[in-house]
């Protein structure tokens, strides 16, 4: 209000032209490299011997994506994966995490501050990865989808979150509820999980976040390439020469002495696969992220 | 007294029910890993089992002093963890300002719903986006430097810029969804404060320093103290996504050695010794970041 009062000085419209300018300039350096690789993904190959700088596709050339997503690509088993983890690991992890927390929520649970003591400390010390490594091994879980999610599967800071939120439902609902004859589990469902929807959404989006970014199980307890996660897997396609082997119609061109794609052009192409559903995704769900974590943090 | 409590750990049984294999996943997960730091002290074969292996005493640990390997790591896991507070922790309170200072809303919430994006990527997309951005011969940072005549670098692959290659690649992920906090704070800054300020003819600078900064130290001095514990510290997915060989030298960090000594040459002992002695100096580097917070203000410190 009283900015309108007031008349801005000179020297506050140059501060604000300035801060504007720093903050434009802070948007589009986030921006440029998807820009870079999407157009790079999408320029014909004469575009990489002949133009000096790439900045626009002389036309849209899908060709890299075809051999990407073609058939007989192996990114499939990537998606399969990752799809499986960011689904069947975010509903495991949710549960388990709603569970908890809605146990420790209960105020007159007998050791409740001592139970929560006992996985609050865990944020703080671990083992560190051999330790770990060694009880995955050691449970035979290498070499399992399974690696990828029970060693990760709670997040004691979401479960936390989880258990503040519950906290907060008013008392007189639930003793409502205990007075209608609501047992336990008739509690979670009717009302605990209608009520806690919101933040069941943020918190879900966290795990599926966590899980579709699988990255370290896939490298420490996976060795089936079969088996690696779409992060991994991306991660071997930038870091080795030959792509034929992953991308089948890739070979088949090659050998029938077609043509060579370039390989950056290639790559840009699993980049923007492995990573558009994430962008597409994030616009709409980004608020819940900002939510869970303000919440989070100002509450201690 | 005993009775009650019986009664009432009775009354709670299905809770409890619920929440065993919830315990035994954290002792499993957690504890059984956090005793198995053991293991720095035993000659660990997988063959022999934890309790057959026999104690060693401090045999890795005179392993380790003596190993440059870890002196390398070490060395380059303490500089570049160094950097990338210098920089990458300012940086949000900066933007959160500068945020804060902007008056077109819908500018402010489209710049900020962008620089949140990389923190949903993980480091194999970035390190996608480096090697594309970077790449000598068709990278865009190339191509210019080749429009203007100059000779292209194979930055990615340069051991003298993986350093910077470190700090960028973390700013670039971090500095907007690190500044959601600290912009939180100063929503909640009482407006008459600037009036006043504004009435006594404070400019915007003088405003940012009397009362905006003034308003966020104390959580400025606790998340600070927050990242000390991240002295010693560079993350093993960045490290792994961002370092080839030739970069090792000013690249290679404690968290990768010990990934590459212990599961990948199967030193199980001594990679566990590594990861410890690493654990062991960012704890003490924490303490003292605390005790030097709790003297500058008190509301800082974290414990």
């Amino acid at each position: 209000m009283y900015k309108n009062i007031i008349r801005k000085s000179v020297g506050e419209q140059i501060f604000l032209c300035l801060n504007n300018a720093v903050l434009f300039m802070l948007g589009f350096a986030t921006l440029l490299p998807f820009y870079i690789v999407i157009v790079n993904s999408v320029s014909p190959p004469e575009d990489f011997l002949f133009k000096e700088i790439i900045i626009w596709p002389s036309k849209l050339d899908l060709q890299y994506y075809k051999v990407v997503l073609g058939k007989g690509s192996t990114i499939y088993n990537a998606y399969k994966i990752t799809a499986f983890l960011a689904t069947a690991g975010t509903f495991i992890s949710l549960a388990i995490t709603t569970i908890t927390a809605y146990v420790l929520a209960q105020r007159k649970l007998p050791f409740r501050s001592l139970l929560t003591l006992f996985m609050v400390f865990t944020m703080y010390f671990s083992g560190g990865m051999i330790p770990a490594y060694l009880v995955v091994r050691y449970l035979n879980l290498i070499d399992t989808v399974w690696a990828m999610i029970i060693p990760g599967m709670i997040g004691t800071y979401n479960m936390l979150l989880m258990r503040n939120f519950i906290m907060g439902i008013p008392g007189e609902i639930i003793e409502a509820a205990t007075i209608d004859g609501c047992s336990e589990l008739c509690m979670i469902i009717k009302i605990i999980l209608p009520i806690s929807t919101a933040s069941m959404a943020t918190i879900g989006l966290f795990y599926a976040v966590q899980y579709w970014n699988t990255f370290s199980g896939g490298v420490l307890y996976i060795n089936s390439a079969k088996l690696r996660p779409l992060q991994v897997y991306l991660h071997h396609i930038l870091n080795q020469a030959t792509l034929q082997n992953d991308f089948k119609e890739l070979g088949e061109l090659m050998q029938q002495g077609r043509y060579k794609p370039p390989s950056e052009a290639v790559q840009a192409a699993t980049i923007m696969s492995a990573t558009l559903p994430i962008i597409f995704v994030y616009p709409f769900v980004q608020k819940y992220f900002v939510k869970g974590i303000t919440v989070g943090s100002l509450k201690g | 007294m005993n009775k009650s409590l019986g009664n009432q750990i009775y009354k709670y049984r299905i809770y409890f029910l619920m929440i065993l294999p919830v315990i035994l996943w954290y002792i499993i997960f957690s504890y059984i890993p956090m005793s198995g730091i053991l293991l720095a002290f035993k000659d660990y074969s997988v063959y022999k089992g934890f309790s057959e292996s026999p104690w060693v005493g401090l045999k890795w640990f005179r392993f380790i002093v003596n190993s440059p390997d870890f002196f390398r790591a070490f060395r380059n896991t303490v500089v570049i963890s160094f950097y990338m507070l210098v920089f990458t922790f300012p940086a949000p309170i900066i933007l959160a300002i500068m945020l804060n200072e902007c008056q077109r809303r819908y500018f402010k919430r489209i710049v900020q719903t962008i620089s949140y994006l990389p923190h949903f990527l993980s480091w194999a997309v970035i390190s996608g986006l480096m090697i594309s951005l970077l790449s000598p011969s068709v990278g865009f940072v190339n191509q210019i430097i080749k429009l203007f005549g100059g000779e292209a670098i194979y930055f990615m692959a340069e051991v003298s810029y993986i350093r910077a290659l470190y700090v960028i690649s973390a700013l670039w992920k971090g500095i907007g969804w690190g500044s959601i906090i600290y912009l939180a704070k100063i929503t909640t800054i009482d407006p008459q404060l600037y009036e006043s300020a504004i009435i006594d003819g404070a400019g915007k600078f003088k405003q940012i320093w009397h009362i905006t900064l003034p308003s966020m130290s104390s959580l400025i001095t606790m998340m600070l103290v927050f990242s000390s514990a991240g002295l010693c510290q560079v993350g093993f997915e960045q490290a792994y996504n961002l370092i080839i060989s030739p970069t090792y030298d000013k690249g290679m960090v404690i968290d990768y050695y010990v990934y590459r000594m212990g599961v990948q040459q199967m030193k199980y002992s001594f990679g566990t010794a590594v990861g410890l002695a690493n654990s062991v100096i960012s704890i003490i580097l924490l303490a003292t970041a605390n005790t030097v917070a709790k003297r500058i203000n008190d509301e800082g410190a974290i414990w």
